[in-house]
């Protein structure tokens, strides 16, 4: 099976006193073994909204509205709590949290909260949990010490490195991973993430990397998906997006153009006036318009699908596509 | 030289980490000093971007309080218009503060929540007892927040910082340091904490400004590829000293400090063909606390060319290559020629 | 501008502040207590309850001990309310020699099972002025009670109780029913005019109260000498019940009602000024403290420390009993204790908010420390010492209500307190007269309680929010 993990039509809407914002708006997409997909969006697009949904975690007050998420085939959505905890959270699928190496509470030692994570997912026995822990420290680079230390005797890099072999311990397929180097600079975040190649070619894990920046998908994703507004707007390889041919979506095209180069003089670097729409009222027809210096007519008018615009390559916008 | 407009020379802080009254009695307890910044000498030239990179714990931060005084040094001088500003009386201080002004990484916490944004323009004038009347104040204000292109500026001055986007407060915050006329701008990582596409805006609208007024910027940030865009020179900054300083095209084209090569390796680029590689950065471990640094060259503890003579020899100097390159390594020769052989062979 | 701002930030309050269910009520019990303030002149039975509490003339025509008037709605046997005759008829008419003879009369509808204890006669006279008093009962009988010359009046009051000046005239008339032998065998007890007057007149009246119900006739007659320059005025009759008022009297004769009412004033005010005036003094103390930092916050701290030991109501017994000190002066003292209250919890909310970045912004802008301090910080705080001062109403009150307990407070004053006091000393609770004890301490606790819930309301939503996100 090499299908690990499918995405089918997904709405997840946040339920408000103000209305229903919806986050995730019929979302499709596949992940196969061994690959790494990149999220890629500003704030507010839904990625980290995606990222919590699939973990069948949605912040409250999410819900899920339609749709499936089907894991080794079967939909988790349904599934009650405590099949999802014992079986399919942390031992298929597991995450890393956007400030992740924050939510290590400061009162217990680092070994304590990792025992606890093993303990709340499976029935290991305590001298085994503990080889797996100084196991999983090893692979992430950290010296088996560091179970008697607190959090904060630890630097960053080594709070996100013990956040990663968390994820991984009880060997979950898939890890998903919301903005794991935001905090982090330049050296360690390129140390963590070759790290994090090394343990996708070791464990032959499939990556689910969310993040806002996309140089840094570029170095990790086999293929992107570019959210925008609860949508998502294009999704291709690497090759396709980043190489010669270029973005098949103007939002994807702005974005790339937003991001400074280090051995690329520059001479401007371009930005995309306004604000994303309001989520639960959106724009009529493509909700990337009121921004798109290419819309025209039928671009406010109806909302273009997503297709193939060449093998693999998919985009939801009226420039690419004829007819 | 008239030209410049800052000068900081062998500027040192050090803090005294906190210590009981007894601890400090009983010597044998004595915690070492943090050495933040230990040592540096810069000079940032009239109308130009000046940006200090540097990661955390470089003392990048710890520098911009010290030019904007809001830390006095331990050591070294700072002169300001030719003037030395190190060491200044109340009035003096004042005075300094309508001459430079900071921007803050975090535009949610650099205003105070209660404030409306008229309110927020408004103190700087109310601290320097400028113009009297409300109508001028008022002229002041909007004049500030059209030359950040907040527009239509009725609209903004009414309402609260929650009500404004990141990118919106960032505006608002440069509005503020304006509205004084200072000569000069310490900006802290600005858009570190906003939206990668509204980035650009804030750093175009930054740079109208700063040439429209003839201001100079410090601009202190980790981000190299922005430091590209955006600078004139930059100096590069490791636990607490400048190891590299120049002109930003010919730092990141041709780095002579193996700190900056490493830096610069670690950048990640939007191209295609990066995802096998697993590049091995050079450079070791972790960066040391500024409580303990290494002996000699400070850096040879992570460095992959690192020969006992970086370690019992007295660290490097800034040395000049070319015209206005400066680098602190004394194998930055023979490091190029190695690293050239690496690419061709 | 600045209006519109409070509105602002004020409905903003408001429409949290709805939605706690507790908070309402308190905030209604308030307002009604400040109705009840504002409206005491109209409320009050007895108008000057307040400054005339310890003056025995004022109450000295009230039943004593007596509960209150609707617990008649419980008893088989209807005791009489005390009651003030205003309206009374008058007749002059005209004798020989000039002298004109004015006569008040006062109908009083008897339905009562149980005997008034007296009737007595108010009126005002100028000069010299021969009184008489007399009662019609129902059966026809007409009684002449008393009479008194008073000379020299100039507008003082004359008091006629029949209780005291008219045993007599009621025992010549019991006389007529009852052998001389039948009241030596009764002598005992003690017969009041009230138990004879308003008895039906028969055998054996002496020894069993019937009541004879209807209405009475009670008249004041008065003779002017000298039409000219004698005059009466102002004619009242009490007839003093043995239940009264609505919280009914206590040994004294003082109506508890109007006491209570006297007393809410006070017990606002002292909660009130309190508690405002040390929640600012700590806030502010908080607020300076910690921005000021090193050697300043630990003398401040051990200041702090040291006034926070002191027990409060040991020193407020010494002192009340030392000086004999007025309301204001307790407030002074407790104000002087209670501003260690909130100091702790601002000093750590000021601590966190010295740390935010906008206050470094303002420094680098050149603000100076009074203005970080008072235009920055102090705003961000006061919404949260607005709970904080409610919260310690409850125990400002408390504090002067054992002052007083304890006989040592404001004797000028009416204060719930010293109601409780005078009950412990008349052992209330051991004669049964549970509405002098239940009502004041009730009150207290209620007053208490009004507080605490608006308080605990208002911390929920005026807490500040520290983190600017």
């Amino acid at each position: 099976m090499n299908s690990l993990l499918k995405v089918e039509n997904l709405q997840m809407h946040y339920v408000t006193s103000k209305g229903a914002v919806r986050a995730i708006d019929d979302i499709s997409f596949e992940l196969m073994r061994g690959e790494t997909i990149g999220l890629v969006g500003e704030s507010g697009c839904g990625k980290t909204s995606l990222g919590t949904s699939i973990l069948r975690m949605p912040t409250p007050p999410g819900r899920y509205i339609s749709g499936k998420i089907l894991v080794d085939g079967v939909d988790v959505i349904p599934l009650p709590e405590r099949e999802v905890r014992r079986n399919i959270r942390w031992q298929k699928i597991s995450m890393v949290f956007q400030g992740a190496m924050n939510c290590l509470t400061p009162v217990y030692t680092i070994g304590r909260q990792m025992m606890e994570t093993i303990n709340e997912h499976s029935d290991l026995p305590r001298p085994d949990a503990e080889n797996l822990i100084k196991e999983y420290l090893g692979y992430v680079g950290l010296s088996p010490e560091i179970v008697q230390r607190y959090p904060h005797e630890l630097s960053g890099g080594m709070k996100q490195r013990v956040v990663i072999a968390m994820a991984l311990f009880l060997r979950p397929e898939i890890v998903i991973l919301d903005e794991p180097t935001t905090a982090l600079d330049v050296i360690v975040q390129a140390q963590i993430i070759n790290l994090l190649k090394k343990l996708k070619q070791q464990f032959g894990l499939s990556f689910i990397f969310i993040t806002h920046d996309l140089a840094l998908e570029a170095e990790i994703s086999d293929r992107l998906c570019v959210m925008y507004a609860g949508k998502i707007v294009e999704m291709g390889s690497n090759a396709q997006i980043y190489g010669a041919q270029g973005p098949g979506h103007p939002y994807t095209e702005r974005l790339l153009g937003a991001t400074p180069r280090l051995f690329k003089k520059v001479e401007q670097l371009q930005f995309i006036p306004g604000t994303p729409p309001d989520l639960i009222a959106p724009p009529k027809g493509c909700r990337f318009s009121p921004r798109c210096n290419k819309a025209f007519d039928r671009c406010f008018q109806e909302e273009p699908p997503l297709v193939e615009i060449e093998p693999g390559h998919m985009s939801a916008c009226w420039l690419h596509q004829r007819g | 030289m008239t030209d410049t407009i800052l000068s900081v020379e062998n500027l040192k802080k050090y803090f005294e980490p906190h210590q009981s009254f007894t601890q400090s009695i009983a010597r044998s307890g004595q915690k070492k000093p943090i050495k933040a910044i230990d040592g540096i000498s810069f000079d940032i030239r009239r109308g130009e971007i000046f940006g200090l990179i540097g990661e955390s714990g470089s003392g990048k931060t710890t520098t911009g309080k010290l030019v904007m005084k809001l830390l006095e040094p331990t050591s070294g001088q700072i002169f300001f218009n030719g003037e030395d500003v190190t060491h200044l009386s109340k009035e003096k201080l004042k005075e300094y503060r309508r001459k430079v002004q900071m921007i803050f990484q975090d535009p949610y916490a650099s205003m105070n929540p209660r404030f409306k944004i008229k309110d927020v323009l408004e103190e700087p004038l109310i601290i320097h007892k400028v113009r009297a009347t409300i109508e001028e104040r008022t002229k002041m204000i909007v004049k500030a927040l059209e030359e950040v292109k907040l527009i239509p500026p009725d609209e903004f001055m009414g309402r609260w910082p929650h009500m404004l986007s990141g990118g919106q407060r960032q505006r608002v915050a440069t509005a503020r340091t304006l509205i004084l006329n200072p000569k000069m701008l310490v900006a802290d990582e600005p858009v570190s904490m906003i939206d990668l596409s509204t980035r650009a805006e804030i750093l175009h609208m930054m740079k109208d400004v700063q040439k429209e007024l003839g201001l100079s910027y410090l601009y202190i940030t980790h981000d190299l590829s922005t430091a590209r865009y955006f600078t004139d020179r930059i100096a590069v900054m490791y636990l607490g000293r400048i190891v590299e300083i120049g002109r930003a095209e010919d730092i990141i084209d041709n780095p002579l400090h193996p700190y900056t090569q490493a830096l610069i390796e670690a950048v990640p680029e939007p191209v295609t063909g990066k995802v096998e590689i697993i590049k091995e950065l050079p450079i070791y471990g972790e960066i040391p606390s500024p409580a303990n640094i290494p002996q000699g060259c400070r850096f040879h503890t992570r460095c992959p060319y690192a020969t006992d003579a970086c370690k019992n020899e007295p660290e490097p100097e800034l040395t000049l290559d070319g015209e206005e390159h400066y680098h602190a390594c004394r194998r930055a020769y023979e490091i190029q020629a190695e690293r050239k052989r690496k690419q061709a062979g | 501008m600045k209006f519109a701002d409070m509105q602002y930030r004020f409905s903003e309050f408001w429409s949290e502040f709805k939605k706690e269910r507790s908070g309402l009520v308190g905030l209604a019990i308030l307002v009604l207590s400040l109705l009840v303030v504002i409206f005491e002149p109209v409320i009050l039975p007895w108008k000057e309850a307040n400054s005339k509490w310890r003056n025995i003339d004022y109450w000295q025509d009230n039943s004593a001990s007596a509960p209150p008037a609707w617990t008649n709605a419980f008893t088989k046997l209807k005791a009489p309310v005390t009651v003030r005759l205003d309206e009374g008829k008058k007749e002059e008419a005209y004798l020989d020699g000039g002298v004109q003879l004015v006569t008040y009369t006062f109908e009083y509808d008897y339905g009562a099972d149980k005997a008034p204890l007296d009737v007595i006669f108010h009126v005002t006279g100028h000069g010299d002025i021969p009184v008489q008093v007399s009662v019609e009962r129902p059966d026809g009988v007409m009684l002449d009670f008393a009479q008194r010359f008073e000379q020299g009046l100039a507008g003082q009051d004359i008091r006629i109780s029949l209780d005291n000046d008219g045993r007599e005239a009621a025992f010549s008339f019991i006389k007529n029913y009852e052998s001389e032998s039948a009241l030596e065998r009764y002598s005992g007890r003690s017969l009041r005019t009230g138990d004879i007057l308003f008895n039906v007149a028969r055998e054996g009246m002496a020894e069993e109260f019937e009541p004879l119900k209807g209405t009475y006739k009670l008249m004041v007659k008065a003779m002017l000498l000298d039409p000219e320059n004698f005059s009466i005025e102002n004619p009242y009759v009490v007839v003093t019940g043995s239940v009264s008022g609505i919280l009914g009297t206590d040994d004294s004769k003082r109506d508890l009602f109007s006491g209570l009412v006297a007393g809410l004033k006070w017990a606002l005010l002292i909660g009130l000024l309190t508690s405002a005036i040390s929640v600012l003094i700590g806030v502010l103390y908080g607020i300076i403290s910690a921005y000021f930092g090193g050697v300043v916050d630990s003398v401040m701290q051990f200041i702090y420390q040291i006034v926070n030991s002191v027990p409060v109501l040991p020193v407020l017994i010494v002192i009340s009993a030392i000086f004999k000190p007025n309301i204001y002066m307790l407030i002074a003292v407790m104000v002087l204790f209670f501003w260690t209250g909130s100091v702790m919890t601002v000093r750590s909310m000021a601590l966190q908010i010295k740390e935010e970045t906008y206050i470094e912004a303002a420094k680098a802008l050149g603000a100076k420390k009074s203005r970080i301090i008072f235009k920055h910080m102090v705003p961000i705080l006061i919404p949260y010492s607005f709970a904080s001062m409610a919260l310690s109403v409850p125990s400002a009150i408390v504090y002067e209500s054992s002052v007083s307990l304890l006989g040592l407070g404001d004797a000028t004053i009416v204060t719930w307190g010293q109601i409780l006091h005078d009950a412990m000393q008349g052992a209330a609770i051991l004669k049964g007269m549970w509405w002098w004890v239940l009502p004041p301490g009730l009150l207290i606790a209620i007053m208490g309680m009004t507080f605490a819930f608006l308080g605990f309301s208002m911390d929920k939503i005026l807490h500040p929010k520290l983190k600017t996100r």
